[in-house]
């Protein structure tokens, strides 16, 4: 930590009480530690090790604003002081900032490099921020100076591995094979070679790696993992007849794995995106083989269904299967097959037909193909017809089929949970958190039935009613409130969220979204203690495993819908800082600092080691996010928007929300390329939808005279040739009206997004006649939606459309859209209040 | 398929809307004599039909014990089966004896229960001593699932249950409730005598008390 040259500038004096300090230091007298280095400043102000000193103190101590104030004042004052810098990178590590702490130590490494310590140090950091390149260089200093180290020696080779210098760490682990398996536990072999394996898979030397793997075979004991890993490489290196027989192996030790499945008919040289008919008869083949097999497995059967194309052998196929679900009684028939049957017209006409013959024949005598069943049997068919009909969006007579299904077997939990979901679906969450209620009255103690009723209460807005469901879950029982930031739970935090959202609870929803921000960045930090100690402990695959996990925690889809979450939030308060009324600017900036001020964090004042406290709730920096929030305000809330949604778009490069989300902050941060492809991607995607229509407007819309005006003459062109490719010649009124209400007469999105476009982009309001028109729109589709509910437009929509007509006109609309709707639902619920 | 008349009505046993015990005095004044001559006379002309028939399929049930986790189950079926509504304290005290409960579970999902508490009574009216035994509060199944013998499985697995600790179990049926004193009388309960304005809430408000020897000695 201190090198000698701190004491160089010292006067006599001074370097005696220089030696006191450290000496008080370590034996953790920080209050006397701190005096006697005041004394040294008092006479020589400006010497920075002294300085940095004081800070480590006062960062030990827990003042972690005065520690960063006086170790840049140390860094000022010698820029070339190892110590300072070395000190500098402890505290901004305490304070978990790990990029500003690997420059630190990246500095005091170039200013003394034989320095051990300040290595270990640094390569800790370089694996924390994925620096492996950097790492390389520390390594290979380490490496010169102790050689014979195993820890370092693994970390060579795997430093080397993941930063694509793979013949480096072969040659590596060829040269020095007696010495990194010298004293080896069987474990660590076992490890070890299916890991030398694995390099040279990346490396693209099969035919090596499946020589590892066979000439080891003996010490390699997991066998599942060795075989797995030989089907690839016989995969890769065109071996097809050995990889068939690795995953024959593989898939009897393991007969539910779709993935094997799809990797054994790959080696069979089956494309799987592209079946014939011959594909799929090898397929039907292969599969009926293994059911043979395993009898009793109903996966299999399951899974054969995907392949069955001719009709009579489907039907009977799965005649079979259901009568299996029937018989046991298993509710979940519908769901395990939903995605085989949506975007499969026979398949659907089939599974219904079959549901449909069963019940009529159970509803006549009691019987299926001639024989007596039990009576439940036909509760079960009314559900699982329902569910079909759910699934063709027929939601009037799928609500109609599970009441009746309800009557016959009011203790059936999961017909309860559908008639919710069938509700929601109708549009009329209230009665489907009723629903919702009765079925978790049935049974308290189930975990699914808890967390489900959870999300239906915040769709009705009951935050705290589902708060209170959470807390079984909560680590924290002592405390009234639930703690949701401790509970680290990311669906519950998106449903939050957007409950709040939905109930114009902003601050609430924008603490909801945030938390999953820092969800991120502690799962990041959390990494830091597993680097020294995987390798330590020889986990190399686990580590590989768990850095891969690591980087694609952003693919995650409730990490994803958080930040879609996230971006809606800040777009709130943005329009208010941005777009409103001086008095709403105003009013926006008051409200951050008054709720900074309630918020701020007080530094503790004592000269005691501060270490974190364990109080979850205490470990909450910021706790209702007022704090970042202002911060993000402060410092440019479109660049660091933009940073965000460009980083979380680099691993969901397919969701469409994103994309949408995406324009507008890069538009306003000015980088004008990525919006461009951004949009793009977006009408590739998503051509049909009028939001994509509604961002290309938007788009064109942004760039007025004035934003043009200001423009580089080759962003201008850029833009121009995007404009041009997406509009053609077309006015951007004319594709509006084309592309959303002319090609959607019916469809309410539509014309919203019409009324949106024409309000806020092009500074047209309809007069109340003309909204009327769009309005009928919603009474038709209300008029179609008694005879097929697919078509039914949900209440909110609705308002949000009569939220572009004309001020005098608001209100008239909205009691006339109420009418309609209520009455719509009075019809459709009528038997259930009777 | 048998005609629906033949279907045995197990309608429950409902006692005192839902008070699990009732004032001794106040039960005492609303007896009034008719002699247990006469009650055995009515009980053995309880017109003995022919023998209800039950369809083949046997329903594979599994019984489980009353818990505050299933109690909601429970009230649905007492709600939708009995003609009375019983309140929370009743089916609070219904957990605190859950031991004498048995819930019918078929494929997971409850069709019906038999609920009981422990309790002392007079087997015959003039008896000294009040005996010990366990006292039948309902027995209900969803119409569904009748004509499976599933009332009879209930009963059976509680006096199984019942018949190492208890000496009697017995219980009151409303008096115009024929298929159920029937179904009683098939599985060897007795009559004792009659008690005229037994229930305060239905009509008929008249019962017969039934009771069995249960102790296996």
């Amino acid at each position: 930590m201190v090198s000698d040259s701190a004491y160089k500038d010292l006067s006599k004096p001074n370097k005696k009480l220089f030696k006191e300090v450290l000496k008080l230091y370590d034996s953790k007298m920080y209050k006397k530690a701190f005096k006697v280095a005041e004394k040294i400043t008092a006479t020589q102000p400006n010497h920075s090790e002294t300085l940095a000193m004081k800070a480590l103190i006062l960062n030990t101590v827990g003042r972690k604003n005065e520690a960063m104030k006086i170790i840049n004042l140390a860094i000022m004052a010698n820029l070339g002081s190892y110590t300072s810098w070395n000190i500098k990178g402890m505290i901004e590590r305490t304070a978990k900032n790990f990029e500003s702490a690997k420059q630190c130590f990246s500095r005091s490494a170039q200013i003394e490099n034989d320095n051990q310590k300040n290595f270990k140090d640094l390569i800790l950091l370089e694996l924390q921020e994925r620096d492996y390149a950097g790492a390389n260089v520390s390594i290979t200093k380490l490496m010169q100076k102790q050689a014979r180290n195993k820890v370092y020696a693994t970390l060579y080779f795997l430093i080397n591995h993941l930063n694509g210098n793979y013949e480096i760490a072969e040659d590596f682990i060829e040269q020095n094979r007696d010495f990194l398996m010298s004293k080896m536990e069987r474990v660590e072999k076992n490890e070890f070679y299916l890991y030398e394996a694995t390099l040279y898979r990346d490396h693209g030397k099969y035919d090596q790696a499946i020589k590892v793997l066979n000439e080891n075979r003996v010490e390699i004991f997991d066998k599942i993992a060795r075989n797995e890993l030989l089907a690839e490489l016989y995969i890769k290196s065109g071996k097809t007849g050995k990889a068939i027989a690795s995953y024959e192996i593989i898939l009897d030790k393991n007969p539910s794995s779709t993935k094997h499945y799809y990797n054994l008919f790959e080696a069979h040289g089956i494309d799987v995106n592209n079946l014939d008919d011959a594909d799929r008869e090898k397929i039907i083949e292969i599969l009926n083989e293994k059911i043979e097999k395993h009898s009793k497995l109903l996966f299999l059967k399951r899974f054969l269904l995907n392949f069955l194309n001719k009709e009579e052998d489907f039907r009977v196929h799965f005649e079979k299967y259901c009568r299996h679900f029937l018989t046991k009684g298993i509710p979940s028939l519908v769901n395990d097959i939903e995605n085989t049957i949506k975007t499969d017209e026979l398949k659907m006409k089939v599974v219904k037909e079959t549901f449909e013959k069963y019940l009529e024949s159970m509803q006549k005598d009691l019987t299926i193909d001639g024989e007596e069943q039990d009576p439940m049997q036909e509760t079960f068919l009314l559900f699982y017809l329902a569910q079909i009909r759910h699934i063709e969006g027929d939601y009037i007579n799928a609500l109609e089929l599970i009441k009746e299904c309800i009557e016959q077997t009011p203790t059936f939990v999961e017909a309860f949970q559908f008639k919710a979901k069938v509700l929601v679906s109708l549009g009329c969450s209230q009665e489907a958190e009723e629903a919702y209620i009765e079925a978790h009255s049935l049974d308290t103690a189930d975990r699914f039935l808890n967390a489900e009723l959870a999300s239906y209460t915040l769709k009705t807005g009951k935050y705290e009613e589902a708060n209170e469901i959470m807390k079984r879950w909560s680590l924290d029982q002592s405390s009234d409130k639930l703690n949701t930031f401790d509970l680290q739970n990311a669906w519950y935090e998106v449903e939050s969220g957007n409950s709040h959202y939905k109930y114009g609870r902003h601050l609430q929803a924008y603490q909801m979204f945030n938390y999953i921000q820092k969800h991120i960045v502690t799962m990041h930090k959390d990494m830091y203690d597993l680097h020294f100690y995987t390798v330590r402990k020889f986990n190399l695959r686990t580590y590989l495993n768990v850095r891969s996990m690591q980087d694609n925690i952003r693919r995650n889809i409730h990490i994803k819908n958080g930040m879609v979450g996230y971006i809606r939030i800040i777009n709130k308060f943005y329009k208010k800082a941005e777009h409103g009324t001086d008095e709403e600017k105003k009013e926006f900036t008051q409200w951050l600092e008054d709720e900074e001020a309630k918020h701020a964090e007080t530094e503790p004042d004592g000269w005691d080691e501060y270490s974190e406290p364990h109080d979850p709730l205490g470990a909450i920096p910021d706790p209702t996010g007022v704090i970042s929030l202002k911060t993000i305000f402060d410092s440019g809330v479109a660049k660091h928007m933009a940073d965000k949604c460009q980083e979380f778009l680099s691993y969901n490069s397919n969701s469409l929300e994103l994309l949408y989300y995406s324009i507008p902050w890069l538009l306003r941060a000015k980088k004008y390329t990525a919006a461009i492809s951004n949009l793009k991607a977006l009408i590739e995607k998503d051509p049909e939808s009028p939001r994509t229509i509604y961002a290309a407007v938007k788009f064109r819309a942004y760039f007025s005279e004035e934003v043009s005006g200001s423009l580089k003459p080759k962003q201008k062109e850029n833009i121009d040739k995007a404009v041009e490719e997406i509009f053609g010649a077309e006015e951007i009124e004319a594709f509006l009206i084309k592309n959303t209400i002319e090609k959607y007469p019916n469809c309410l999105n539509a014309a919203r997004y019409y009324l949106k476009g024409l309000q806020k982009h092009l500074g047209k309001v309809l007069s109340k006649e003309e909204f009327g028109g769009v309005l009928n729109t919603f009474t038709q589709a209300k008029e179609e939606a008694t005879l097929k509910c697919s078509v039914m437009p949900q209440i909110e929509e609705v308002k949000k459309l009569i939220s572009y007509a004309p001020q005098e006109a608001k209100d008239e609309l909205i009691n006339a859209a109420d009418e309609v709707y209520y009455n719509f639902k009075a019809t459709l619920l009528k038997e259930q209040q009777e | 398929m048998e005609a629906k008349e033949d279907q045995i009505q197990e309608t429950p046993e409902v006692k005192d809307n839902g008070e699990g015990e009732q004032d001794e005095e106040s039960k005492k004044e609303k007896v009034i004599e008719v002699t247990a001559e006469e009650s055995a006379k009515y009980y053995d002309a309880v017109k003995s039909r022919e023998e209800v028939k039950h369809t083949n399929k046997d329903l594979k049930v599994d019984f489980r014990q009353l818990t505050e986790h299933n109690v909601g189950s429970l009230k649905v079926l007492l709600d939708r089966t009995l003609p009375v509504s019983y309140r929370t304290d009743f089916y609070n005290k219904l957990v605190s004896y859950q031991r004498y409960s048995k819930l019918a579970y078929f494929k997971d999902i409850l069709i019906g229960a038999i609920t009981c508490k422990s309790d002392k009574q007079k087997i015959e009216k003039d008896d000294e001593e009040k005996h010990e035994g366990v006292y039948i509060m309902t027995i209900t199944v969803f119409p569904k699932y009748r004509r499976y013998g599933i009332a009879s499985k209930l009963l059976e697995e509680a006096i199984k249950d019942c018949c190492t600790e208890w000496e009697y179990i017995f219980l009151d049926v409303q008096e115009n409730n024929v298929s159920a004193l029937e179904f009683y009388k098939k599985h060897g309960f007795e009559v004792s005598h009659k008690r005229v304005d037994y229930y305060t809430n239905i009509e008929p408000s008249d019962s017969y008390f039934l009771y069995k020897k249960i102790s296996s000695e």
